[in-house]
């Protein structure tokens, strides 16, 4: 009796190596593509806190020369050193040191130091 | 008999090799869109990262100068490339788009936002100035 067999040709086995490989690139593209997306996203999430901070900056500043100037109290969470005003705007990750000097019909700003705070990692999660 | 017996060679020899072409062209469309999917991922983080980089650079003109015109003036025109440069509208891959909102004490705030041509959002950020009362 003749027994029937499914032959696997040289030309199959390297069609499969073939799409093997191909799928590795496949998947390995598409693992870096996201993470690159995903690392933007917290880039783009990181500016705008950034900027809220520094706008949080500005109303400080906005709300002190008009208090000075209407002498009315200054802000919550002004200090005074010397003859220059000083606030501290923090979030999360951001630290932002204003200080402000303010004339009878001007102001200048004579530090705004926006730093972000350091956060040590501490697992391997690099990538998340 | 012995052309009976070819045909169901030939046959047998037939289904495995249609259906190996059929498992092969089903894993090339596979991949395929797996590939088309990390290029428009791709694409989607070079947009991301050109608006975001737009979008601030349109941040510190407004907030060193306070003047809408003038922040479009400096960043180029409304309509950027990929890379976020300026770009006329057929070659263009974005644009911005900004408004002025007042706030108090003298405080101005220039939102901005970026988007595709197809108008998608890309990005907004929110950008204060103060250049006294």
């Amino acid at each position: 009796m003749e027994k029937k067999r499914f032959r696997v040709g040289s030309i199959a086995v390297l069609f499969a190596v073939v799409i093997l490989c191909v799928a590795v690139f496949a998947a390995l593209t598409v693992v870096t593509t996201a993470q690159d997306l995903n690392i933007s996203r917290q880039y783009a999430a990181h500016v705008q806190e950034i900027y809220d901070c520094e706008n949080r900056g500005y109303q400080w500043v906005a709300d002190t020369v008009a208090a000075i100037r209407q002498g009315e109290a200054l802000p919550e969470g002004t200090w005074q050193e010397d003859d220059l005003l000083c606030t501290l705007v923090e979030t999360d990750t951001i630290r932002l040191s204003i200080r402000l000097r303010v004339s009878d019909d001007s102001h200048s700003i004579e530090q705004w130091n926006c730093v972000t705070k350091w956060q040590p990692q501490s697992s391997w999660e690099l990538w998340k | 008999m012995n052309e009976t017996r070819s045909g169901a060679q030939r046959l047998g020899f037939m289904v495995p090799l249609i259906l190996f072409v059929l498992f092969f062209i089903i894993c090339c469309g596979v991949l395929s869109s797996v590939f088309a999917k990390s290029a428009d991922l791709s694409v989607r983080a070079q947009q991301l990262n050109a608006a975001v980089q737009l979008c601030r650079n349109g941040a510190e003109i407004y907030t060193t100068c306070g003047s809408l015109e003038e922040t479009a003036g400096t960043l180029g025109g409304t309509y950027f490339d990929s890379n976020g440069a300026p770009a006329d509208r057929n070659n263009a891959q974005m644009y911005l788009t900004m408004r002025e909102t007042p706030g108090e004490n003298g405080l101005r705030y220039a939102v901005l936002e970026a988007f595709t041509l197809d108008g998608d959002h890309l990005y907004t950020l929110i950008a204060a100035s103060y250049l006294g009362e």
